[in-house]
């Protein structure tokens, strides 16, 4: 028990280790340096030689002429103080710019990814409960559908109809300027005005694929014998339902989850340059567009803790469904 | 499964390769090209699904080979007139770009490096996972448990953002390269079911007591126990 929650633990800080160590190899790694133009260019416009080194160390919390161990001291020293640089064209500390970003890349995210499982297997256990009927047929078209149709082409469909010919939803942005940055219903029906767009488009082709797995794992765990024990037992419809097949066909899905959420916040990248959604992706290819390092690497770490962090929380609650898990019978946690 | 019928078969497969001198080796290859290639080929065919699929992928090939062959006019700037829309001048079908090149053309002649891409970015993760999965399937144990390890970690990188990162980084002009890149970290799931499959086919056959012997049978006892 105690040992399965110490590991997931200890997994959560080496993959945050790793990444970080990766970023920093990254930054060594660019093509000659990402600083090295930035650095001749103000050695160029007469900046003396100190002051450029030491703003360069700024930028990144890396000092050129150190031995490489030191850098890397002194980068992990900076990450854990929380210090991820500053962002070259912003001009702000990138701590600053993402903690303005994450928290809407974090909604939609998770908004989205509840739908997705709440959907899906909602629509595939009666899927699976009506296999072969009407309502089957016409879900499976319209979830292969749904699932060849990549969530971007959705997103621009989506925009280019609500957005831009109907005028029912806002086109860009988080929220609309003319609302206050607090907390209250202005900013809350402004907040999901803008997110409707972004959500539904992320969630519609999962929602898809998650039901047909669903479907299948069902149909599958009604052909066990347990349930056929369970039915001559005379155990009510119900429970059968959601005791014994519905737990066992989520399990899958769940084992599922992490490869699922990992996608999902990566094409967050995707998304929100779409919906100019000023999320953590958003500022991803803006810090790309404008050769910005610290601000790239840090959305990177950023997106990377979320991640590892949402996994976690994953973990935790997987045990819950299936007991297995934390008796430490199975090494197979996802 | 028991173990008496697996012997037999066996035997049945030693006896018409080795024993029976009629049989030419010209006769064993036409017979495993039946059963290896074209009774699955036709299975897959029959299929529509797998037309359907051989038929896009064919269509993609079909305008790899009229790029590399050279039919169809290489992109340039200012070859047709600016912003034609699709279907409007038929000897420029999809239309034109701002810079007045031809769309057709820049789709045709991206095919063949698309085409590598994905072929090196497929193999890439194909061998990885195969590598990566049978390993820790086979060994089981710490070997097992590290490699797992491995995998759970890759996948805990975002995937999409991490191919920016090393796209930007690295720059690769290569299109092996860049198939590479862009599926650096898919091989930890398909690796976890390659695993899956060899850690089955393991303990089926230490059951069946098949043609590895006994050699790795006291590790193997192991492992199944834990399954």
């Amino acid at each position: 028990m105690v040992n399965y929650y110490v590991r997931r633990t200890a997994r959560v800080f080496v993959t945050i280790f790793l990444v970080a160590s990766l970023t920093f190899g990254l930054v060594r790694l660019l093509p000659g340096g990402p600083f090295t133009l930035l650095r001749a260019q103000l050695l160029r416009q007469g900046v003396p030689a100190d002051e450029v080194d030491a703003r360069i160390a700024n930028l990144q919390n890396i000092r050129p002429d150190e031995p490489l161990w030191m850098q890397y001291i002194d980068y992990m020293t900076a990450l854990v103080q929380g210090n991820l640089g500053e962002s070259i064209s912003l001009g702000e500390p990138v701590v600053s710019v993402l903690a303005k970003a994450a928290p809407w890349t974090v909604f939609v995210v998770l908004v989205s990814t509840i739908l997705v499982f709440v959907v899906g297997i909602f629509l595939g256990s009666l899927q699976a409960y009506w296999e072969g009927g009407r309502f089957d047929q016409v879900v499976t078209g319209v979830s292969i559908s749904m699932m060849s149709l990549p969530f971007y082409v959705v997103a621009v469909l989506l925009l280019y109809v609500f957005a831009y010919q109907f005028g029912w939803l806002p086109t860009a942005g988080t929220i609309s300027n003319s609302v206050d940055r607090s907390l209250s219903l202005p900013f809350v029906v402004s907040a999901l005005k803008h997110s409707i767009l972004p959500i539904v488009s992320y969630t519609l082709g999962a929602a898809g694929g998650q039901a047909l797995a669903m479907r299948g794992n069902s149909i599958q765990v009604l052909g066990n014998d347990y349930v056929q024990v369970a039915r001559l037992r005379g155990l009510s419809d119900g429970r059968i339902a959601t005791r014994y097949v519905a737990r066992n066909a989520i399990l899958p899905l769940y084992t599922g989850f992490l490869l699922l959420l990992g996608f999902r916040l990566g094409g967050t990248v995707i998304l929100e340059q779409i919906f100019s959604y000023t999320g953590l992706g958003y500022y991803m290819i803006t810090a790309l567009n404008a050769n910005d390092y610290p601000l790239m690497m840090g959305t990177f770490l950023v997106i990377t803790v979320a991640l590892v962090i949402g996994v976690f929380v994953a973990d935790l609650t997987y045990s819950r469904i299936d007991p297995r898990i934390s008796a430490g019978e199975s090494d197979e946690a996802y | 499964m028991k173990p008496t019928e697996t012997d037999s078969t066996a035997v049945d497969w030693r006896g018409d390769s080795a024993s029976s001198p009629d049989v030419t080796r010209r006769e064993r290859l036409k017979e495993t090209y039946e059963a290896r290639v074209r009774t699955p080929a036709l299975v897959a065919w029959s299929d529509w699904r797998t037309r359907f699929g051989l038929l896009i992928i064919g269509g993609y090939v079909l305008m790899a080979l009229v790029a590399v062959l050279g039919l169809w006019r290489e992109p340039s700037t200012s070859q047709a007139p600016r912003l034609l829309g699709p279907f409007a001048d038929m000897s420029y079908p999809l239309g034109t770009t701002q810079s007045g090149v031809d769309l057709m053309a820049l789709i045709i002649h991206s095919t063949p490096t698309i085409l590598i891409l994905i072929t090196a970015g497929a193999v890439w993760a194909t061998l990885i996972a195969v590598v990566i999965g049978t390993v820790a399937g086979y060994k089981g144990g710490s070997v097992d448990r590290g490699l797992m390890s491995f995998s759970d970690l890759v996948m805990a990188i975002p995937g999409l953002p991490l191919v920016i990162i090393l796209a930007v980084t690295l720059n690769p002009e290569n299109p092996v390269v860049l198939g590479v890149i862009i599926n650096i970290s898919y091989w930890a799931g398909l690796g976890r079911s390659a695993r899956r499959c060899s850690r089955s086919a393991r303990t089926t056959t230490s059951r069946r007591r098949g043609r590895w012997g006994s050699a790795r049978r006291v590790s193997s006892s192991r492992t199944s126990s834990r399954t």
